[in-house]
Parts: C-alpha cells; structure tokens; sequence
C-alpha cells in the first residue's frame, strides 16, 4: 500500500465505524448533534495520531510484554491533555461531552491501531494511519450526528431546519441512535456489495 | 537473561510513566488558571443574572446553615442575596443559583449545572432555536433568539409560597415542562429548599407582606 492509501484507507474501505465497527459506545452516545460529533471526532483525532506516533517511536523499545500497559499511559496522557484543554478553552463542548472525553481512554479504535499498526510501523506511516482513522471516525460520527440532529431536534449546528415542525424526540435518545447507526451500516453495506458484485 | 527482561520492563515502564506525569504536570500548570479565571468569570455572570438590580456583589460570606453572596447597587445600598441550591434531577444533580431581593421575593435563577435528558428535561436550560439555518446561510441577520430559557424566567417575581410546579400556563405557580415533570419539580424544590434554609437563617421567615 502506498502511504497515500494507508492515510485514506480510514476513510472508507476500512473505516473504524462502519467498516472495523470499532469504538460504538462513544459513536452511539455523542452522536446527537453535529456539534458535539465534531467536538468528539477532533479530540480523538488528536489522542490517535499523537499515540500513534510515540507508539512508533517507541516501538523498538518497549518489551512486547508490557506494551499494552505502555500504550495506555501513552494514550491517557494524551486524552487528559485533550481533557484539561477543553476544560480551559472550551467548557460548553466539555460539558456536553462530558464523561465521554476521559473514556476516549478505552476507545478501542485507539488501543487497535496503537497494537495493529503503529507498534509495527514506521512513524510517517503511522501518524498517516491515526490521522486517516481519525477522520474516517469524524466522518461517522458527523453523518450520525447530522441525521439525529436534524430528526431529534429539526436543527443543524443548533439552528433551525423547517419551521414550525416538532421534532420526532426518540432520534436524540438511545434508541435513535442505534436505529440510525443500524441503517446507515445497512447502506454502508449495501454499497459496498453492490461494487463487488459490480466487479465480478 | 531472564531478570534483564524484567529489569528492562520495570525501566521502560516506569520512564514512560514518569515522562506522562511530566507532561501533564506542565499541561495543567498552564490551564489551570485559565480554568480558574473561567469558573469566577462564570460565578460573576450568574449572579448578575439572577441579582439584574446589583452593580457588585460581595465574595461568599458563610452562613449557619447555606452559604450566600450579596448585591449591592450603584450607591451602595444592598440588592439583595443569591445562594446556591441543588436537588436531585432525573438523571443527576441540578445545582441552581437563587437570587432574591432584600424583601425575600425571588429576582431571578440560572441553572448552573444539570445533566438532564436532551429534548426533554434540558428545555430548562435551552433558548429558543430561533435562527433558521437558511437565514444563517443566506446571511441574512435574523431576530435574536430570547436570551433566557421562559422556564427560569417565570420565577423571578415569585415568592417563596408560589413555588409550586402545576401543568397549566398561569402566572401564578411555575409551569412544568412539557414531558419533563420531575426535572421541573427538581428545579423548584432546590430553589425552595435554599430559599426557606436562607429566610430561616436571616430570620426573615416570619410575617411577610
């Protein structure tokens, strides 16, 4: 694969969400509205890219076995750094966060590529690994949003779409977030076996 | 052999731990006043909302039984008090800063921290989404949205004895929110426990006008 592909993999054939299925819990939880999607697509954008890269650098150090407990002090120093920045700079998006910040910790699209890819690679490559998941995850997690947003509370961004409609209230709960998470893998999935068959 | 693997471990380990503690150490000697700054910034714009009469106010005094701060206006006479209440909501403490003036009537309240359901029990803190999308995209500027939630501003005005939560739109009591029930009552206890703990303690619960 070329460098470019490993950065684009992310994106799609490989995405962390619909694809890898990986980190659902904070996929399903932030995804209510496009801000806090955003919000929770860059600061784990940021954590992966960063693991990723010291996860490279120290790839040749670290003994295999303790590796794992290397990994997570790497990864949740940097989230409490995402953490107490937020909390200086941005106390609205840190609040409607909330606890989903500090278990970026656990997210396992974090610890996946720190384990499957960047403690076997190279530095460019991994930095262009975390910064492709990263995005790949953002992705998901905005086109969710976008879709909650607008049927659970008829606004993008907090403004109003249509006037004058009620929202139907269950899209920004738990189960809107599984019904939409549900479709959107279903077409995901579709397109994807439809270029298959295309091919053969 | 074997100790050097788990020499070599306990090394690599322990000076990675020490670089992360490194780190946030300095990450958080920088944000730390800046969060500090935020919170008194926050404190200050809360209290006017809930004192809108005062031009200062005084650091929190302690009480016997509630802490509060007082308002003053421009010449120096007192505004009134405002101190912070909490109860339990749906899904998690409402803490409410209660302003009241000298007579004991409730100026205003501003949630301060709740952690209620989105769409439901959070209208108690949400402004009106007034701004249409298309308007922003276009450009075109559009009426402002209320500054202020309806639902905390019907307690300004109300006196201790009026804070009770009823479904119907009247003026006299504090209207529910539609579908959020229990997070209006806990609004409204929090503001009426404070309350009476403050009275109680300025000896400004017996005969009222």
């Amino acid at each position: 694969m070329t460098p470019f592909q490993e950065m684009t993999k992310g994106l799609f054939r490989r995405n962390p969400v619909f694809i890898l299925m990986l980190g659902l819990c904070p996929t399903l939880a932030v995804s209510t509205s496009v801000k806090n999607a955003l919000g929770m697509g860059v600061s784990a954008t940021f954590v992966l890219v960063f693991s990723n890269l010291l996860v490279s650098l120290l790839r040749n150090l670290v003994p295999r076995r303790v590796r794992i407990p290397c990994f997570i002090v790497i990864i949740a120093t940097f989230v409490t750094v995402v953490e107490l920045v937020l909390e200086a700079y941005l106390p609205e998006l840190n609040r409607s966060l909330g606890i989903y910040i500090p278990l970026i910790v656990v997210n396992c699209i974090i610890l996946g590529r720190a384990e499957a890819f960047a403690s076997r690679h190279p530095v460019g490559l991994s930095i262009l690994d975390g910064l492709g998941m990263g995005v790949g995850f953002t992705l998901a997690l905005l086109q969710i949003g976008l879709v909650r947003e607008l049927a659970g509370s008829n606004s993008i961004w907090g403004y109003r779409v249509i006037a004058g409609y009620s929202p139907a209230l269950i899209m920004i709960l738990p189960p809107g977030a599984f019904l939409t998470i549900g479709v959107l893998l279903a077409l995901f999935r579709m397109r994807r076996s439809g270029a298959k068959t295309a091919r053969n | 052999m074997k100790s050097d693997g788990i020499m070599k471990m306990g090394v690599v380990l322990g000076a990675i731990c020490l670089a992360a503690a490194v780190v946030l150490f300095e990450v958080a000697g920088h944000t730390s006043g800046e969060v500090k700054k935020r919170q008194t910034q926050e404190r200050l714009a809360s209290l006017r909302v809930v004192l809108p009469s005062a031009a200062t106010f005084s650091d929190l005094s302690a009480g016997s039984s509630i802490d509060y701060y007082i308002g003053y206006l421009e010449n120096g006479d007192p505004a009134g008090y405002a101190f912070i209440g909490s109860a339990r909501g749906y899904s998690g403490p409402i803490e409410v800063m209660v302003g009241i003036d000298p007579g004991g009537t409730l100026s205003g309240i501003d949630i301060l921290r709740q952690s209620e359901t989105p769409g439901l029990g959070d209208q108690a803190v949400v402004t009106g989404k007034d701004r249409s999308l298309w308007g922003v995209l276009a450009g075109t500027p559009s009426a402002e949205a209320p500054a202020r939630p309806w639902f905390q501003e019907q307690f300004a005005g109300k006196k201790l004895k009026q804070l009770r939560v009823v479904k119907a739109a009247e003026t006299e009591n504090i209207q529910a929110l539609t579908g959020a029930t229990i997070t209006s009552k806990a609004v409204v206890k929090a503001v009426r426990d404070s309350l009476e703990a403050f009275l109680r303690q300025q000896g400004m619960d017996g005969p009222e006008p």
